[in-house]
């Protein structure tokens, strides 16, 4: 489903991402781990088709399609989603117009009808049971005064509406209490299927521990310096950053 | 050349019209004699006058405008009109005041004898009031609100060139006066709409406003040309709006008004508006400019009694050569009173938009709160904005703020919404209306707001993608 190969990416004139190699089948769950700095955002970005990240070398095969030739857009009708470490504030747009333009342009974009007013609220009605969203909030302008937890569970929320094929969570388990971060996992856990993949960026392994992945990489220096199972991330937790740094370093050298 | 024509349009319209009023009353003929003699003393303005620093009119005084002649052309239909005026979806929630050229057209109107018990439902209230054409009050001699109100309240346009040149050209407009404790339900539209000329044109309506105790009133004002629906484009020669509108708000009084700008591109409109506020007094205004190509809206509120209430709301929406300046003047004189203040802009293209907004405290009015906001939205290189606001206090126990930003679409609002599958284009009309919404959304009468909110997304770059935004809120 996506295959990264050899990926070099830049902002202004700072190398970031320098040789990523990553491939997920139709399904899977990964997780990128890594120390703040290391690229992990920096990807996720280059995946939405962030004007500011400049891919230097390498591509990203995504579906059969050259992913890097897609205009932001033309990725999330593709069935690519991305829930942001920041989730933005747009005052003015109401929660439900929005989503009802992303649920029409997908569907535009595949050649289908557009969604009637009364499918696409019961829609939003059977979404929102599902991640217990406050109804309050379709009213309210998009992610506009929600406190850091409503924005991350509105994440969720977005991406159980839009239902892609490959999700990518950028740090989506940063600021959340325990209960929060439990809502959100659960949420993804529901969504997980045999036909969506999931890429998961963290920094810590709590989320790990209620979303189980099926593969751990270690980002470093924006490169995979190591992969394995989900008890990579245990020992991530237990050793620190700092071992799997004195690792790379002894390789290299 | 140019030089020739100036004042002279203006001098020899009042020398003609002098000839040819007899309705006149003595007071109302000292009027027009003092403006125009105060006119000729100053001249249009230029670029030194700080009032005018950023609008220059010396394309407007080189004109040679020409008064539409009375019977000139052919009466539109009411489905014309309806095509060109906000209300049309909802008419029967409206009272009507159609103005052809400036003049009051009796048959498209739904006023009667001239007063409310014609003009629709109100509730309280002992006498009928007046709800009539101008133009119909003085040819039969006069009222006696005309003599207390007109050209009562407009002390701050004294050195106004334009407000002086409506004084002395007048020719029609509309005079609502509310008796006291007299709640009109429905609201007024006055809407004033001119056809196409084969010659440079000019009206001056004016607008007699008066409320007296407890009486409430909403007022909507709208300025447009005939021909296809919305579309802001002129054919045909230049004209010129003149218009000025004075509102006497008296004790515990409420006045809702809304002004629509949709003239055609190559217009010349010029506004002013003076209200006065007594005690317990509410104003709230609202002036949306969406069409012209040379605008000029001054407002000046006199908040001349305790405890009163003012809100000034703006929204401009120019793009190609448009150039719309709003002026705005809030004067606290009493103490107690509050006023809120929020004029946004949208320029695209090479359009230019200039905002002053004057707070005046006088050192009597303690306990002043005054809050000011200007918020404007540039789509292109080109667009200019011009924001001033102005703050003059002379009391030392007030609350006064002010702020004034100008900015371009959030590039992380936009990125975002591309990542949800909303193409560029339509991202950035979202983030458009969504800028204008504040203004749009604050409009009270339903109907109205939804005729606005069409209109401003026919203004959008895509206007397709946004049909049905806003909708799914209610």
């Amino acid at each position: 489903m996506l295959e990264i190969k050899n990926l070099h990416a830049k902002v202004e004139d700072t190398p970031v991402l320098n040789g990523i190699d990553l491939q997920i089948q139709e399904g899977e769950v990964h997780a990128l781990m890594g120390p703040n700095g290391s690229g992990k955002s920096t990807l996720a970005k280059v995946l939405a088709g962030h004007e500011d990240y400049e891919v230097t070398a390498g591509e990203i095969r995504y579906k059969d399609k050259n992913l890097l030739e897609l205009e932001p857009a033309e990725r999330a009708c593709e069935g690519l989603f991305m829930a942001f470490q920041y989730p933005v504030e747009i005052p003015g747009v109401s929660m439900t117009y929005f989503l009802k333009a992303a649920v029409n342009a997908a569907r535009k974009y595949r050649g289908e009808k557009e969604m009637d007013a009364i499918d696409f609220l019961s829609l939003l009605k059977e979404k929102g049971d599902f991640v217990e969203m406050d109804k309050a909030l379709l009213n309210r302008s998009v992610n506009d005064g929600f406190s850091g937890g409503e924005k991350k569970r509105c994440e969720v929320f977005q991406l159980a509406v839009l239902e892609p094929q490959l999700a990518v969570l950028d740090e989506t388990d940063s600021g959340l209490d325990i209960d929060a971060l439990k809502i959100v996992s659960d949420g993804v856990n529901a969504l997980r299927s045999q036909k969506r993949s999931f890429l998961i960026i963290t920094h810590y392994q709590r989320l790990l521990e209620y979303v189980v992945p099926d593969f751990v990489h270690v980002l470093y220096k924006g490169r995979i310096i190591k992969s394995g199972g989900k008890e990579l991330a245990r020992k991530l937790e237990e050793k620190g950053y700092a071992w799997i740094e004195e690792q790379a370093v002894g390789s290299a050298g | 050349m140019g030089a020739v024509i100036e004042k002279d349009v203006y001098l020899s319209r009042f020398a003609e019209l002098e000839q040819s009023r007899n309705g006149d009353t003595e007071m109302m003929a000292e009027i027009r004699r003092r403006a125009i003699g105060r006119f000729e003393k100053l001249g249009f303005p230029t670029l030194r006058h700080e009032d005018w620093k950023y609008t220059n009119v010396a394309a407007l005084k080189n004109v040679r405008f020409r008064a539409v002649a009375t019977g000139h052309g052919a009466i539109p239909s009411s489905e014309e009109v309806a095509s060109c005026s906000v209300t049309s979806r909802d008419s029967e929630a409206f009272t009507r005041l159609v103005f052809i050229d400036g003049r009051f057209e009796a048959s498209l109107s739904d006023v009667g004898s001239g007063s409310w018990t014609d003009g629709g439902p109100s509730t309280g209230g002992a006498t009928a009031g007046t709800l009539d054409s101008l133009a119909r009050i003085l040819s039969n001699g006069g009222s006696a609100v005309l003599k207390d109100h007109l050209g009562q309240h407009l002390g701050a346009y004294d050195d106004h060139p334009f407000a002086l040149i409506n004084s002395a050209l007048f020719e029609d407009g509309a005079v609502l006066h509310v008796p006291e404790g007299t709640v009109i339900d429905r609201p007024v539209h006055l809407v004033f709409l001119r056809t196409e000329s084969s010659e440079p044109t000019m009206t001056h309506p004016r607008i007699l406003i008066v409320l007296e105790a407890a009486a409430q009133l909403t007022v909507v004002e709208e300025y447009s040309d005939l021909g296809p629906a919305g579309s802001m484009r002129s054919t045909g020669q230049v004209r010129f709006t003149n218009s000025l509108t004075e509102a006497s708000i008296a004790e515990s009084a409420v006045l809702d008004h809304y002004r629509f700008l949709r003239e055609g591109d190559n217009s010349f409109h010029i506004s002013a508006m003076g209200t006065r506020q007594a005690k317990s007094s509410t104003l709230r205004s609202t002036s949306i400019s969406l069409g012209g190509g040379l605008v000029r809206n001054d407002v000046t509120a006199l908040l001349a009694g305790v405890g009163c209430e003012c809100t000034l709301n703006g929204l401009v929406v120019a793009r190609e050569k448009q150039h719309v300046d709003n002026h705005t003047k809030i004067v606290h004189s009493e103490p107690g009173s509050k006023s809120w203040e929020v004029y946004k802009a949208v320029l695209g293209d090479n359009a230019t938009g200039v905002f002053n907004g004057k707070i005046y405290v006088d050192q009597k009015a303690q306990k002043t709160d005054a809050k000011q906001t200007n918020k404007s939205l540039l789509l292109s290189e080109k667009a200019v904005m011009n924001s001033k606001p102005e703050l003059e206090i002379y009391a030392d126990d007030v609350k006064c703020t002010h702020g004034a930003t100008v900015g371009q679409l959030d590039r992380d609002a936009m990125f975002y919404m591309q990542t949800r599958g909303i193409d560029e284009e339509t991202a950035r009309n979202m983030l458009t209306y969504a800028f204008s919404s504040e203004i749009v959304e604050q409009i009270a009468i339903d109907s109205l707001r939804d005729a606005v909110r069409t209109l401003l997304i026919s203004r959008l770059p895509q206007q397709t993608s946004l049909r049905d935004v806003g909708r799914d809120e209610r």
